[in-house]
């Protein structure tokens, strides 16, 4: 397998991704800080700061630029390092970094500014200030303009290597891109088509479920689009730290062939309690939404048989002895491995979430935020940070010492305590009916308020942890991007066995996967949107004030 | 393409298991009717008195017959209408007792608004346009906060009400 | 060729099975119980 060199002028396109992540990390962190700490009633915001601004600020900055950027950064560093980038494609590198700088830039200003305390789903008809939308479109734009590039890198590298298969890592990063542009398109024309004229007063209305339907059609494929990075890395890359080879080439390509195929035509199921799609419907979804576990359940076995079949190699013989001497003092291993544990109970409860009529124990509760703290705050963004503990030193030419790497560790274990103590919490409070997405509150007061406030507490011990393992995290990317020693990082790519079984050429069949994707998207919602369209209600005119905008 | 003998009974069990779960919730749904809230039921948000049911008289609870309830309620920002009592104060609390049917009925005026009854399962989106529905037996005692549950604004946590069984 | 083929038939992978049903029946746990709560309101 021939893996490529990064120049100078790559890596600072790679690297520059990376500080906007770690700057939002940050960012981010404090707001989500703050927001425990209000919560449990012993404090309250200074300079009047709204607790539903530093909330908007916690999902866009977290949800959004944190992710996407870094996604798009790694992504394109794995496509750089296996397919080779041109000069003419770092020059686009470029322009979509800069589209999606200046698309974050305008819509902090906004939510900073208290014009956009709409949080990150922008729910008409609240409406926020126009430029906060443009801000978003823009992000997304530039997302787009980092798919293209990454699409024509494949397919250059395809002209020139006809025959072969295509490099696995650059395989899944096509998926992702195709997945989320595809996904994207519907909160595009959502944004730029709906919401942007009317938030001008071009147009006096706005179809609420209009914009809510076609945000979710993008609002799953994007907790998806999150994910990907993830297995990317546990299927290609956590082998090689191991020691170990790629479990199975062609399983991992179907398993990111199936996450394509059902990652889209799924969003009813954060719909579920709407009051105005056919249940029928709902449950159609239902039914493909449990269909992506699938891939997931594949992921776990071949998770395990990686880890096994390195330690079997290794010599250890005994039942779990291949367990015992997983790399556990090595970061790069235990913070990717503490996300898969995390993805357990994660995946449990979002089997639970689809679940058609039990969503309504759970819709809008705190559990629904305790459980996206388990699989994004946790499963994935542990995952990248695995990922930037070699990533980092590899583009900025220095090492990840054992003092870092010890950092790390101590980093990862005080993320695990924290994030138990807080998911766990509000997994319990939202069982209890505990509601998300609010202010600290005493409603009408009573004993059932009383025990939430408690759990709120707890809570707030474990966002503080949370949050000194933020400061930890940020202090280690400055020291690798900075002051590390130099020298060099390797960027482990995992590698196929010599023997291994030959990749069915059907799987690049591209053509067809993205047909059936289509297909299936299709079927899930042409005639959902048809009556949504034909019994649509009179239009909402935009509403300022609740925001607090005059 | 080849599947390891063990991973094939670890999908068996696992599209069984989940296969499991789909009959379960199928059968409830379609067979019991515990479907999720829907009933696509459209009304005028600048309007919602042209319904009956949202006409100020009829807010609030109705018994309909012996053990059967309905509630009719307004939301908007930052405020549940359950009707007024007798004195003319706006009624905060809804009272029934245990064992009871009630219709949940209730639209909003302005924004999206949730509606739980936290503690049940009484849980809908409340969307300008349309019409939110659910009928609960209320089977457990005792006093439940009505929450709003989808951001509204920054009133948000300040919308809230009761409902006692007794 | 065949040889290869046979020893990937033959790998033991018995902790593997142990682990993901472990996880599984962790699954199965989750969502009764949660069904149950839901059926008990």
């Amino acid at each position: 397998m021939e893996l490529f060199n990064f120049s100078k002028k790559e890596s600072r396109l790679y690297m520059s991704f990376m500080y906007v992540t770690f700057v939002s990390l940050l960012v981010g962190g404090l707001m989500g800080l703050l927001q425990t700490l209000v919560r449990s009633g012993k404090y309250t915001l200074p300079f009047n700061i709204d607790y539903y601004t530093i909330l908007t600020t916690h999902g866009v900055v977290l949800g959004l630029v944190l992710t996407t950027f870094f996604i798009i950064g790694f992504q394109f560093s794995l496509m750089g390092k296996t397919v080779g980038i041109s000069d003419k494609q770092i020059m686009w590198g470029w322009v979509s970094f800069w589209v999606m700088l200046v698309g974050t830039v305008l819509a902090a200003w906004m939510i900073l500014t208290g014009e956009a305390s709409v949080l990150y789903t922008f729910y008409t008809p609240l409406r926020a200030h126009p430029i906060f939308y443009i801000g978003l479109a823009l992000v997304i734009i530039g997302s787009w303009i980092a798919a293209i590039v990454n699409f024509r890198q494949l397919y250059v590298w395809k002209k020139a290597h006809k025959g072969e298969k295509s490099p696995l890592l650059a395989f899944m990063v096509t998926i992702n891109m195709v997945m989320w542009v595809v996904a994207s398109l519907g909160v595009a024309y959502s944004v730029v088509v709906l919401i942007l004229p009317w938030s001008l007063g071009y147009v006096a209305t706005v179809n609420v479920l209009l914009t809510r339907t076609l945000f979710w059609y993008f609002g799953h494929p994007l907790v998806y689009f999150w994910l990907l990075p993830a297995y990317m890395a546990w299927y290609a890359i956590i082998p090689k730290i191991i020691g170990g080879k790629l479990f199975s080439d062609s399983l991992a390509r179907l398993s990111f062939i199936l996450l394509l195929m059902f990652s889209i035509p799924v969003g009813f199921h954060h719909q579920l309690t709407e009051p105005g799609i056919d249940p029928t419907w709902k449950f159609i979804q239902v039914v493909l939404t449990f269909m992506v576990v699938i891939p997931t359940l594949m992921t776990a076995f071949s998770i395990f048989a990686t880890f096994e079949t390195t330690g079997r190699n290794k010599g250890y013989k005994s039942l779990f002895g291949w367990f015992r001497h997983l790399p556990w003092k090595d970061v790069r291993f235990l913070a990717p491995f503490i996300g898969m544990v995390a993805f357990i109970p994660g995946g449990a409860g979002g089997i639970i979430n689809a679940s058609h009529q039990v969503n309504a124990l759970v819709h809008n509760t705190i559990w629904v935020t305790g459980h996206f703290h388990l699989t994004i705050a946790t499963t994935v963004i542990l995952t990248y940070f695995g990922i930037a503990y070699w990533l980092i030193p590899h583009l900025t030419g220095r090492r990840l010492t054992p003092k870092l790497n010890k950092l790390g560790i101590i980093q990862t274990i005080i993320w695990t305590v924290g994030m138990t103590i807080m998911s766990t919490s509000m997994h319990i409070q939202g069982l209890l009916g505990g509601p998300r997405r609010s202010n600290f509150s005493e409603y009408a007061g009573g004993d059932q308020v009383a025990t939430w406030i408690s759990y709120q507490i707890s809570q707030a011990v474990g966002g503080t942890i949370l949050f000194v393992g933020i400061v930890l995290m940020v202090y280690i990317f400055i020291q690798l991007a900075f002051f590390a020693p130099r020298g060099y990082e390797e960027y482990p790519v995992a590698e196929e066995d010599m023997d291994a079984e030959k990749t069915p050429k059907i799987l690049e069949n591209w053509y067809l996967w993205i047909g059936i994707t289509i297909a299936l998207i299709l079927f899930a919602y042409t005639i959902p949107m048809i009556d949504i369209i034909k019994h649509s209600p009179p239009g909402s005119i935009p509403f300022d004030w609740p925001i607090g905008r005059s | 393409m080849h599947l390891h003998k063990y991973e094939k009974v670890w999908l068996v069990f696992g599209l069984g298991s989940l296969a499991l779960f789909l009959i379960i919730i199928g059968f409830a749904a379609f067979w019991k009717g515990t479907h999720p809230q829907s009933h696509i039921e459209t009304i005028d948000p600048q309007n919602v008195e042209a319904n009956e049911a949202f006409q100020p008289e009829n807010l609030g609870l109705t018994e309909v017959a012996e053990g059967k309830y309905v509630v009719n309620m307004v939301a908007s920002a930052f405020n549940y209408d359950f009707g007024k009592e007798e004195d003319g104060s706006a009624t905060k609390t809804i009272r029934v007792p245990k064992g009871s049917t009630v219709l949940f009925q209730i639209t909003s005026k302005d924004v999206v608004h949730g509606f739980q009854v936290a503690g049940t399962n009484v849980n809908m989106m409340v969307e300008p346009g349309h019409i939110s529905r659910f009928e609960a037996v209320m089977k457990n005692n005792g006093e439940f906060t009505v929450v709003c549950n989808e951001y509204c604004g920054i009133g948000h946590h300040l919308m809230f009400g009761t409902v006692e069984v007794y | 060729m065949a040889s290869a083929k046979q020893t990937k038939e033959d790998a033991n992978l018995k902790g593997t099975l142990i682990m993901v049903m472990i996880l599984g029946v962790i699954i199965l746990v989750f969502w009764f119980g949660i069904y149950g709560l839901f059926l008990s309101r």
